[in-house]
């Protein structure tokens, strides 16, 4: 009698703990879930609104480059609401190509600009950014593009 | 001799003097005028149907401008290709205007190679309004960008995929 008792209360304890590791593992399930929702939402806030349907282009007036090298400390980005990758191609009034960039996604820079030959300290009025846009497929199709002229400040 | 070198010695003491003079009385100003900076948001591209005469390909717009002024503006010319393919001689010509219908009883066509002029305002901030008395079609809300074609020029193109490719320029200019 005493064994059949304490048997039946040994069945109960272990069914209570049963059910509260069952509640236990459906609360924590809950919890992750909201989690998610949470990161989602703020994820697409922080995004915003994306448009296919046009792109942002930055412009400059001027930007400043160092004489007598190469190698530059100046990146050119491409927003982050933009869908489409850039090509970027820096050249003088005369056409002359000082750079052109790899590829740049959406939300990147491209690498610090290597001129491709050293200019000489001093203002280079009316060379051009030029921007060549692509959609982000396989093809790289061409998309509608855009110049933007600015001078060249080239100091020491 | 001697004396020749003293008299020039002396006129060249005396011709020193005056510059000196003249140097403590100058003072050099210097300030760095910020380049503006702006980000010009063009349409990206359209699938324009064979046969279509008029079509909307979206706006032309400034944004997160900075560094303009009254009189110192943004100037956007708009310029394209015609319709090509490849391994097909024919071509097919269209043309672009800038397409306005707020503020207008009627909408109001621009012809886009004066190029569209965003104006600075009177504060050194973003591009606003345009002065008063300019000519009203450069505006700086051109609503849309508005393509033509003829339906001859349609019919008269061999068959294929063509594309056209629209480049707009930008630059900061002043009155």
């Amino acid at each position: 009698m005493e064994i059949r008792k304490s048997n039946t209360r040994y069945a109960k304890i272990g069914t209570c703990i049963i059910l509260i590791v069952i509640c236990l593992i459906l609360l924590l399930c809950k919890c992750s879930s909201q989690e998610d929702f949470t990161e989602a939402s703020t994820t697409s806030q922080s995004v915003g609104i994306v448009s296919t349907s046009s792109i942002a282009i930055p412009g400059y007036e001027g930007i400043t480059l160092k004489a007598n090298t190469k190698r530059q400390d100046v990146c050119l980005a491409n927003p982050s609401s933009n869908q489409c990758v850039f090509r970027i191609t820096l050249c003088l009034e005369d056409g002359t190509i000082l750079w052109e960039s790899d590829e740049i996604l959406p939300g990147e820079k491209s690498k610090p600009i290597k001129l491709k030959q050293k200019l000489e300290e001093g203002t280079y009025p009316k060379a051009k950014l030029q921007y060549a846009c692509f959609k982000m497929n396989e093809e790289r199709t061409p998309l509608n593009g855009a110049e933007t002229v600015l001078t060249l400040r080239v100091k020491e | 001799m001697k004396r020749s070198i003293a008299c020039a010695l002396a006129v060249m003491t005396m011709a020193s003097v005056p510059m000196a003079v003249y140097a403590d009385n100058v003072t050099v100003l210097t300030t760095t005028v910020p380049d503006a900076t702006y980000t010009l948001n063009i349409p990206a591209d359209q699938e324009i149907a064979f046969g279509t005469t008029s079509k909307m390909l979206g706006a032309v717009t400034v944004t997160e401008s900075s560094g303009f002024a009254l009189g110192k503006n943004l100037k956007v010319t708009v310029e394209h290709t015609d319709f090509v393919a490849e391994n097909v001689s024919t071509t097919i010509p269209y043309t672009l205007k800038g397409y306005m219908t707020e503020g207008y009883i009627s909408p109001q066509e621009y012809d886009l190679s004066k190029g569209l002029i965003f104006y600075g305002r009177s504060s050194y901030d973003n591009l606003g309004e345009y002065p008063e008395g300019e000519d009203e079609m450069q505006r700086h809300d051109i609503t849309n960008i508005k393509f033509s074609a003829k339906s001859s020029d349609w019919g008269r193109a061999l068959g294929g995929d063509y594309h056209s490719e629209i480049t707009f320029t930008a630059e900061v200019v002043v009155e």
